[in-house]
């Protein structure tokens, strides 16, 4: 017989500490559909001793070089939403959403506590969408987001969306409180560009933004972007799709 | 050539003769070896917490991993992936779930870090992506909640699906 058949020690002997060295090997979405209600202990370590700020509610699956998926288990997104995000909506300073779940986790509080966005997998127009009608998002994003990091479907041959750079323009307009902007600079390979040279020069006038990553198309665009008009930025990653002299004549 | 050895007594009185570079893998000896001046192969370092079945294993373990390079320091922010570990570490590992918590709780006393990680992770793997009624199936939890704070719950989500 084998010596370790004697032994029964239960997952409940061990110790807290070493509970949460397990509990946090994983995801804390993976922690939260699989340990929330099974026990009280269980319950007060997840949602005390982990205390979470941040919930990240993507998995990343990469099909091809173009073709990633990032939602979440239906039943994992059901469970989140109806059981979880009740519970912690109101400390959670740090949120991660793709497209296919962000009409439910906005449906389930007011965030209050919450400075940091990241919108992932977005279609364009339906990001637009979004950020044009959702009253909780807008609320979000014109009182309290400090740091934002817009992700879109990449297309590898656009030449530029119009409503991405109408994204842009409407996130440096509204978001009066955003210090921290990426937009399409979260993955290396889905650098969508926009073209900055056709906004309005009055889109952004009050922007408080600091640090700033972005991709354009031309030049132009990226000296669009330094004519002042971001008047706080001191930190800006750019990616140049075309370097070439265009200049518009009022830029000589 | 087999290098410098020492003695470890397990909890329930056997000793094992172990290479010393293996026995550094725990923080724990090698602190005691350098605090204590330990170094006589005649030394017996005990260790009360260890019976002698869990301590072999933890050799063994040692003893396969010794030519590893030292585990990277804990970082909070570092991407979160449990499916990492080796085929030798996995096989290792097939043991029923009171052995596994043994050595998880050997390696937490002993300090060897990759031991502890490699455990902790086979336990996350057993538990990642069931509901919490399997979990309590696998785990023999038992529910513990009232009937007050089930009825509680139950009105969390009645509340959330009338939005």
């Amino acid at each position: 017989m084998d010596i370790f058949e004697k032994n029964n020690l239960n997952i409940l002997d061990l110790p807290d500490e070493i509970l949460l060295i397990i509990f946090n090997k994983l995801n804390t979405i993976d922690a939260l559909y699989s340990l929330v209600d099974v026990n009280e202990r269980f319950n007060r370590l997840v949602f005390n001793a982990l205390h979470i700020h941040n919930l990240d509610t993507t998995n990343m699956v990469i099909r091809s070089y173009y073709d990633r998926r990032f939602s979440i288990d239906d039943n994992i997104l059901s469970k989140i939403c109806e059981k979880i995000l009740p519970r912690i909506y109101h400390q959670l300073n740090e949120l991660i959403v793709e497209q296919n779940s962000v009409k439910h986790i906005f449906r389930t509080g007011n965030y209050p506590q919450l400075d940091s966005l990241s919108l992932i997998d977005f279609q364009k127009e339906i990001l637009f969408q979004y950020l044009t009608g959702n009253r909780i998002l807008h609320h979000l994003l014109t009182q309290q987001i400090q740091h934002l990091n817009i992700d879109v479907s990449y297309d590898p041959n656009s030449k530029g969306s119009k409503i991405l750079s109408s994204i842009f323009a409407l996130i440096l307009f509204k978001c009066q409180r955003l210090i921290n902007l990426n937009i399409c600079q979260l993955f290396y390979d889905r650098k969508a560009p926009i073209r900055i040279s056709k906004f309005p020069s009055t889109s952004c006038t009050y922007s408080t933004l600091i640090k700033l990553k972005v991709n354009v198309i031309t030049f132009d665009d990226c000296l669009y972007l330094l004519d002042g008009r971001l008047e706080h930025l001191s930190t800006l990653i750019i990616d140049v799709k075309k370097i070439s002299f265009n200049f518009s004549d009022k830029n000589k | 050539m087999a290098g410098h050895k020492i003695k470890l007594q397990s909890s329930d009185g056997d000793t094992f003769d172990v290479e010393v570079e293996i026995a550094k893998q725990s923080a724990t000896i090698k602190t005691m070896l350098e605090d204590l001046g330990m170094d006589e192969e005649e030394d017996v370092i005990p260790l009360p917490n260890v019976n002698s079945a869990i301590l072999k294993k933890v050799i063994q373990w040692a003893t396969h991993h010794k030519d590893d390079p030292p585990p990277p320091e804990d970082d909070e922010n570092r991407e979160k992936n449990t499916n990492d570990i080796s085929s030798w570490d996995q096989d290792f590992l097939k043991v029923d779930q009171g052995t596994l918590f043994e050595l998880i709780l050997a390696a937490n006393y002993l300090d060897i870090k990759g031991l502890l990680d490699v455990t902790c992770k086979t336990v996350a793997n057993m538990i990642k992506g069931k509901t919490p009624e399997e979990i309590r199936r696998t785990f023999n939890i038992k529910n513990d909640f009232t009937p007050q704070e089930e009825e509680q719950i139950k009105k969390e989500n009645e509340w959330c699906e009338e939005k």
